[in-house]
């Protein structure tokens, strides 16, 4: 089977991670082949059986390069929040979903290197492979880690979806919600609760603004009607 | 049995030193949140005036554990059991919400008898401790108050002593060293004033009292689980933290093309949105129902099946909750 990494507009962040899997890539290459990645290959070629795309289509050209990427792939995977969500690019630019059929979303700014596993992992040996339905909130609670939004920190972790194993908030960072929300994500609940807690319309706006994908965009036009 | 003794708090230190050359002892560790760990040192132990954050439970059904791992070979797979050597463990420091859990965590795990928690779990020595004063959380005495049932010896703070009370022949034992004093009815006494006093502050908090097995069936359609699924995150905390509750997920974690791999189970949460799905349908798609669940699971379906509440009062879930959900307002409105 192979694979191809595509970049639309993004810091390719995504990329570079995939690069970074230094201890894993040599077991992947042992099952895919890499039929496209501009970053490391001077010759890339179309169709692949997997196509992994990173970044959002800011141009006509792109738009064009993805529909492109869709005709000659079998699976398509939104690469990182970017692609999947629209991360820090949204609202002003639509995810990849917007404009072709995902497959399957890897979130998270990047990518978690354990979800791919799972993923690859689901493809070889035909497994099933879906989105989380839980926060970081839970895996934070899982590594009885403490909890950083008792301690006063605004943390989105209740609302975010989980896949990361609480990376940030296990190093003591609030999670910024990365990731994006799970569809069953208390959203005007969580916000409530960060007014009770003390924290101003205008913070709690911020919060929700930095991975404001649609879902969360809802919130912020109520928070602001308040 | 002689259930009048006593030790210094002064030779206390030798007692646990005695305990770690024969057993395991696990006690009460303050870092960033206080907890149960294995102990090297008596001088790490901290006995705090009430429960610690995290329960008796990580212990005996480890957050994570591993069950069992694989590894594909030319002629077929190599099992290797991730079954636990069994550890002869001493607790020490425990408080009566704690040890009152594992009389109902028992119930659960071994009815199927569950190999990985039994263990564990099998011939654990307890040896509690009164609480000096409770958190405003803590409503103990709604389920018996604040000593167990069941415990093999039970400390109480009077002063320069520990008042001990033996509850099995294994403590029996344990006292039989020369450390240990006979104490006199005044020492009985003091250690009974001691209890009722930190019994009756909890009453003043907590303020409820259930009758045995009150009958909370008629509540299922209650407009306090629409108000609740409103406000409830879903994110399972109140679930995590709770000494009682025991619901695992089975993942495998295995290498890229499954020739190798793990099986493990993880704690679940009953809060969650996947919890009761199955492939034909998920029967708990509101979060009013699966806050209704939780509570029903705690003081309706446990009745009917172990007749006594799972719930200890040790109020975990209500400084947990991010939401503000407090258990104990929950229990007043339903037996209003």
């Amino acid at each position: 089977m192979n694979i191809g990494i595509f970049s639309l507009s993004c810091c390719e962040g995504c990329s570079v991670e995939f690069l970074n899997m230094e201890e894993e890539i040599l077991d992947i290459l042992n099952h895919f082949g890499i039929e496209n990645f501009r970053l490391v290959k001077e010759v890339n070629k179309l169709p692949v059986d997997v196509a992994f795309v990173e970044g959002v289509p800011a141009n006509e050209n792109e738009v064009a390069k993805l529909l492109e990427i869709r005709r000659n792939s079998e699976i398509l995977v939104a690469l990182g929040s970017c692609s999947a969500t629209g991360g820090v690019l949204a609202p002003g630019a639509k995810p990849v979903g917007h404009y072709v059929d995902v497959d399957h979303c890897l979130y998270g700014c990047p990518f978690s290197r354990d979800e791919l596993k799972e993923f690859l992992t689901s493809i070889i040996i035909d497994k099933a492979f879906g989105k989380k339905e839980y926060s970081v909130c839970m895996e934070c609670s899982l590594l009885e880690n403490g909890c950083l939004l008792e301690e006063g920190y605004l943390c989105m972790g209740p609302i975010t979806v989980a896949g990361c194993n609480a990376l940030c908030p296990s190093n003591g960072k609030p999670c910024l919600g990365c990731r994006g929300s799970y569809e069953d994500a208390n959203l005007k609940s969580h916000a409530k609760i960060l007014l009770d807690k003390g924290f101003s319309k205008d913070e709690i706006i911020d919060a929700f603004s930095l991975f404001s994908h649609r879902d969360l965009r809802e919130v912020i036009e109520w928070l602001k009607r308040r | 049995m002689d259930t009048f003794v006593k030790i210094a708090k002064s030779k206390l230190k030798d007692f646990l030193q005695h305990i770690m050359e024969n057993y395991t002892l696990y006690a009460p560790v303050k870092k960033k949140i206080s907890r149960f760990e294995r102990i090297e040192d008596p001088s790490q132990i901290c006995l705090l005036p009430n429960r610690t954050e995290i329960s008796l439970k990580p212990i005996f059904l480890p957050p994570k554990e591993s069950l069992f791992r694989w590894k594909k070979v030319e002629d077929g797979y190599i099992i290797e059991d991730c079954l636990n050597g069994k550890e002869k463990k001493v607790i020490f420091g425990a408080k009566g919400c704690d040890v009152a859990s594992l009389k109902i965590l028992d119930l659960y795990m071994m009815e199927v008898s569950d190999p990985y928690y039994a263990s564990r779990r099998k011939d654990t020595i307890i040896i509690g401790i009164t609480c000096e004063y409770p958190r405003e959380s803590c409503f103990c005495t709604a389920f018996g108050g604040m000593i167990p049932d069941e415990y093999d010896l039970w400390l109480t703070d009077i002063g320069d002593y520990y008042f001990v009370d033996i509850g099995s022949e294994r403590g029996k034992e344990l006292v039989s060293m020369e450390l240990f004093e006979r104490a006199s009815p005044e020492d009985e006494e003091r250690k009974r004033e001691k209890i009722e006093r930190a019994e009756q502050e909890i009453r003043k908090m907590a303020k409820i009292e259930l009758e045995e097995y009150q009958d909370m069936e008629d509540k299922f359609e209650d407009k306090i689980w629409e108000e609740l699924g409103d406000i409830c995150l879903s994110c399972g905390r109140c679930n995590l933290i709770c000494p009682t509750c025991h619901c695992f997920d089975v993942r495998d974690i295995t290498n890229l093309d499954g020739s190798a791999g793990e099986r493990i189970r993880v704690w679940d949460s009953c809060h969650l949105f996947e919890f009761a799905k199955t492939s034909a349908e998920n029967f708990r798609r509101d979060r009013r129902a699966r806050v209704r669940y939780r509570i029903y699971d705690k003081f309706v379906f446990s009745v009917k099946r172990y007749k006594l509440y799972a719930c200890v009062g040790c109020g975990r879930c209500i400084d947990s909750c991010h939401a503000g959900i407090d258990i104990r307002d929950v229990l007043r409105r339903l037996i209003r």
